[in-house]
């Protein structure tokens, strides 16, 4: 499917990105660059969370340090995908769940959460390109019809094509006669 | 149940302790993936792409590298110099 004509400030694509990685994109006509874009978000994203396991997206951050909730902002940026893993992670810590989440410790909470803070600010650039596109450069050079090389040739111009006497004195072509285009001048003549 | 067995999003891939440092290339691979995806042209792109998601990934493998060798040599060698452990430490 071609790309359809790219608004300067394309808010809904914006808000389709944020939604989920790459749909602004999709929703553009660029569905390569949405897959490739998605897919690479997602993929860190998930990573990330095999590595470190739910328990390392936290909007609460209870008993951790009041910094590692700040990775909290950057995890958000993949859209409400984190929203969803945060309930879970709090439904599961909860008294009397039925499943045992065990939380990450160390580097492996450290790369978990690398991996998933840095997927959403890799969204974030996602989301600015479906929100502005732009076209790049060389696409927009391969749009314009290309001139052959070769020595300049002049132009027909509109009064070119006049017949000569339909056309005024000063726009005829050729040598100029100084009998009838002669400058008028100021020298008095005796 | 076995207390080997892994639990996917559950529990942590503790076995990521020790080699941690080589989850640099997939993360590198990723951001790439993901940056070129949106910055090469429609002309040409899947040459393109594949050299650019290549080179990216060596590029920030190299650099992050690089900054580790700068602050191992920082935090080892230079501060020890400028600032001399008392005899006996």
């Amino acid at each position: 499917m071609p790309p359809r004509q790219l608004p300067q400030l394309d808010l809904t694509g914006g808000l389709l990105a944020f939604l989920l990685p790459g749909l602004g994109h999709v929703y553009q006509g660029r569905v390569r660059r949405g897959l490739l874009a998605g897919s690479g978000v997602l993929a860190l994203y998930t990573i990330g969370l095999l590595i470190g396991g739910l328990s390392i997206v936290d909007s609460r951050g209870e008993g951790r340090d009041v910094l590692d909730r700040i990775w909290f902002f950057g995890q958000i940026l993949v859209g409400p995908l984190t929203l969803v893993v945060d309930q879970l992670h709090h439904r599961f810590d909860a008294p009397g769940s039925t499943v045992a989440l065990k939380p990450a410790l160390g580097k492996v909470y450290d790369m978990g959460v690398l991996f998933t803070a840095i997927a959403g600010l890799m969204n974030l650039v996602v989301l600015f390109d479906a929100l502005m596109p732009r076209e790049h450069p060389i696409d927009a050079e391969q749009r314009q019809p290309r001139t052959p090389p070769g020595p300049v040739t002049a132009t027909v111009t509109p009064a070119a094509a006049m017949p000569a006497t339909a056309m005024p004195a000063t726009a005829m072509p050729g040598p100029v006669s100084d009998a009838t285009n002669a400058a008028p001048s100021h020298k008095d003549p005796a | 149940m076995s207390t080997l067995a892994f639990a996917p999003f559950l529990e942590p891939l503790n076995a990521l302790h020790g080699p941690w440092a080589w989850m640099l290339l997939p993360l590198a691979l990723g951001i790439a993936v993901i940056f070129r995806a949106i910055r090469e042209p429609e002309h040409r792109f899947w040459p393109r792409y594949i050299r650019g998601v290549a080179m990216l990934t060596l590029k920030i493998t190299l650099g992050v590298l690089l900054l580790g060798v700068a602050f191992h040599l920082f935090a080892r060698v230079w501060l020890p110099l400028v600032t001399p452990m008392p005899a006996g430490n």
